[in-house]
């Protein structure tokens, strides 16, 4: 759009631009490919025991338990914290979350959250911040306590990605959150853990 | 209209006064001065202390209401604060003034006597890191001041007629972990707080600010250095290696193991982020110049192996200096604590039972372990520990990686709940909760921690305090008798509980539930009289005062976060008909 607005170029002149700008592309898409590849070396495949599928239904049966164990001071979905875990679901799936709470010490919640950029994290998350409508569970900024727990269920609709989010005040500055997408690429729902992420649930 | 002319006109007649007793006239006291405070425990009017009393006996003097006439209770009006989050205020009542602080740090001046909001001040919060909910327990009012201190760890004085700030004092660094949720306590001409933010391996303190101008007068670290010599003449936090809790309970610790580690240098700058905070109001005992102060839990909670030794002073009771700082004893209740088993209910100064029968000076405290601990306040001898009024199983069975059940829970016991003594019962009325946990432990050094708190801020538990979900909670208000130490009854409760009790001269003892209820109970059997259902968690402890002579009872009604009590923003004041 940029270039049609131009003034017309001389042949020339125009095909060493088009050289250029091929090149700079071809540069962008190797850097890309290169950034895609380090990014799929970083994470590996998770064939997760909490996490069954009915492709036939395009629905996906997640569950989540909010202090799994000790990792991040309980403060983790299935143990996962600060993003080292991606749920991937393919668009127009039904998602079905089961969440549970295991810290006998607070409350916590599960949102489905817009992903937030560093130093943006929210201090308390409620129904305001969820970004897909009914993905929450009870009571959102003030958490369930254990054992207790709470069933959510939403349809993959509009694809990009997302957080799980614990919205009790602190919980998700505090790393309380993992990662959410919804892919348009994507067959069947998938989970991958960030190299290096302390053992979660397997 | 005609109310509000009154309390105008009552608080006109009180400056009267003030400038009466400044002009020498002896005998006459005044609202919220150091001289009121000493006595405030001898009158029903002005509840100008946290816990009543500066020894915190939450004893209200009064009779008008009692056992014959407490059924007729009925709400006078409610106050809506706006401010949902867990409402854990104690009020405050200054002459016909009611003074309320709010989860996120809001102060309210209100009309005692109408409910009619006179003013509003919203703290502006900075970066805030708390573990465990929004709290503020409360205000104080001393003399044209009402004091209180903040999440970001600041004190902070307001001008108690206009609400306007007066002096704003940064107490800590809140940016690492610091933090405040309590009312202060006042002694003379200082404002004395403790700190919180055990959980995220901070070194606890008590300090003591100028009245007048938010400057610090002095500071004591809970968590003694290396080269601080302690009451018994010991140096620094690793102690004696105690192995008993009290002398009885057996704590399960690796002793040549601990003792290797300290000759080793294994943990050897652990002391200063060693924890033990001080995150509840201070008793103040105006004749012998000393606090008493309830310490809480060393970092990290659950994992000892990085601090060996008792982990002094953490899981104690003190007594320190309030002219000074200076510590005059200090009482272990549980060395080198891997449980959370802090010690944080306010203390209470009253006369109790002394080992050869005669009436002694004491200090009580409830702790999370489920006793009543019964101390000399000169000496801090423990005199007796009361019956467990939770259940005890495993207890003190150290956390393992897989989990290890044992009760009470990390809760309690008893909680930050202050309890209130009646000294014609002479029953102390605690509030418990009943958690079945596992303990698990998980080891992370400090370094490692700090990588993970630059990424999130969270957390330094050392492990994790996992439900059982096929075990059910429940709590208790338990009467305990400070001079034999049995538990001369109990009234059990649906959920656990968390709030703090009110006891009065008209033989009665109120305490509020997760579950809205708000029930007054016969002091001496226990028996329920009275209740009322507020719609929200009533988990704060409640208060007396009067206006115009006649009796009233407030409590916060709005919930709790950490026991997910349903949340509201009630004031709740009661009267009789």
């Amino acid at each position: 759009m940029r270039l049609a607005g131009r003034a017309p170029p001389g042949a020339a002149a125009f095909f060493r631009q088009v050289s250029c700008m091929l090149a700079k592309s071809a540069a962008a898409v190797a850097l890309l490919f290169l950034l895609l590849l380090a990014a799929a070396r970083a994470q590996s495949e998770l064939h997760a025991s909490w996490l069954t599928a009915d492709a036939q239904a395009k629905r996906v049966h997640i569950d989540i338990v909010a202090g799994w164990n000790a990792n991040n001071g309980a403060l983790n979905f299935n143990g996962y914290f600060t993003g080292d875990m991606t749920i991937v679901v393919p668009v127009g799936w039904t998602v079905e979350l089961d969440f549970k709470n295991n810290d006998a010490m607070l409350p916590h919640s599960l949102l489905l959250t817009k992903p937030y950029p560093p130093g943006h994290v929210p201090e308390i998350a409620g129904v305001n911040e969820v970004a897909i409508p009914r993905a929450y569970t009870n009571n959102p900024d003030q958490g369930i306590p254990a054992p207790k727990g709470d069933k959510v269920s939403f349809k993959a609709q509009a694809p990009g990605d997302y957080w799980f989010f614990c919205g009790a005040p602190g919980h998700g500055k505090g790393g309380m959150w993992t990662k959410f997408k919804i892919d348009p690429a994507a067959n069947a729902p998938s989970v991958t853990i960030a190299q290096g992420a302390e053992a979660g649930r397997p | 209209m005609g109310l509000w002319t009154q309390a105008t006109v009552t608080r006109c007649l009180g400056l009267a006064a003030t400038a009466a007793l400044l002009v020498g006239l002896a005998g006459a006291s005044q609202a919220a001065t150091w001289e009121e405070m000493q006595k405030s425990g001898e009158q029903a009017k002005n509840w100008v202390n946290y816990g009543g009393d500066l020894g915190q006996m939450r004893y209200w003097p009064s009779t008008k209401i009692n056992a014959s006439n407490v059924g007729h209770l009925r709400i006078k009006w409610i106050f809506q604060t706006g401010v949902v989050g867990s409402f854990e205020n104690t009020p405050i009542v200054d002459d016909g003034v009611m003074y309320v602080s709010t989860p996120y740090d809001h102060v309210f001046a209100v009309d005692a006597a109408s409910g009619k909001e006179l003013w509003h001040y919203q703290y502006k919060l900075g970066k805030n890191i708390f573990c465990c909910g929004p709290n503020n327990r409360g205000v104080v009012v001393v003399g044209n001041k009402v004091l209180f201190t903040t999440l970001d760890a600041h004190i902070v004085a307001l001008d108690k007629k206009s609400g306007e700030k007066i002096w704003d004092t940064e107490v800590a660094d809140s940016e690492v972990g610091y933090s405040l949720t309590m009312a202060p306590a006042i002694y003379k001409n200082f404002a004395i707080i403790g700190i919180a933010g055990a959980e995220y391996g901070i070194r606890g303190f008590i300090s003591a600010y100028n009245i007048d101008d938010g400057k610090m007068a002095w500071r004591w670290h809970t968590i003694p250095s290396p080269d601080e010599t302690n009451p018994d003449g010991t140096k620094g936090w690793e102690g004696t290696f105690g192995t008993k809790a009290d002398g009885i309970n057996d704590l399960h610790r690796d002793v040549a193991g601990e003792k290797a580690a300290v000759a080793s240098g294994k943990g050897k700058d652990s002391w200063m982020r060693g924890g033990g905070s001080n995150w509840t109001t201070d008793a103040v005992d105006v004749k012998r110049g000393l606090i008493f102060a309830a310490i809480g839990n060393p970092s990290p909670d659950l994992d000892g192996a990085d601090r060996p030794g008792d982990n002094r002073w953490s899981d104690s009771l003190v007594a320190v200096d309030a002219n000074t700082g200076k510590v005059k004893w200090a009482y272990q209740y549980i060395p080198h604590d891997v449980w959370d088993l802090d010690a944080v209910s306010p203390p209470i100064l009253a006369r109790v039972k002394g080992e050869d029968g005669k009436m002694v000076d004491g200090v009580i405290h409830a702790g999370k372990t489920g006793f009543v601990y019964v101390h000399d306040r000169d000496t801090g001898k423990l005199i007796r520990r009361s019956a467990a009024m939770v259940p005890h199983e495993n207890l003190f069975a150290l956390p393992t990686e897989q989990g290890t059940r044992m009760l009470p829970g990390a809760n309690g016991g008893v909680e930050w709940s202050p309890c209130a003594f009646n000294p014609a019962t002479r029953l102390d009325y605690c509030v418990n909760l009943h958690q079945p946990m596992n303990y698990i432990v998980k080891h992370e050094t400090w370094d490692d921690y700090r990588k993970r708190y630059a990424q999130a801020p969270n957390m330094w538990l050392g492990g994790a305090f996992v439900a059982i979900p096929t075990e059910k909670q429940y709590g208790n208000i338990s009467a305990v008798n400070v001079d034999d130490g049995k538990v001369a009854w109990q009234v059990k409760t649906d959920q656990p509980m968390i709030g703090g009790t009110l006891t009065t001269k008209g033989n009665l003892v109120f305490a509020g539930q997760g579950n809205g209820t708000f029930a007054a109970y016969d002091a001496k059997s226990g028996k329920p009289l009275w209740s009322f259902q507020a719609g929200a968690g009533v988990n704060a402890a409640p208060m007396g005062f009067e206006v115009g002579g006649k009796p009233y009872i407030a409590v916060a009604a709005g919930g709790n976060f950490q026991l997910n009590f349903k949340y509201g923003t009630s004031v709740l004041v009661f009267g009789l008909d």
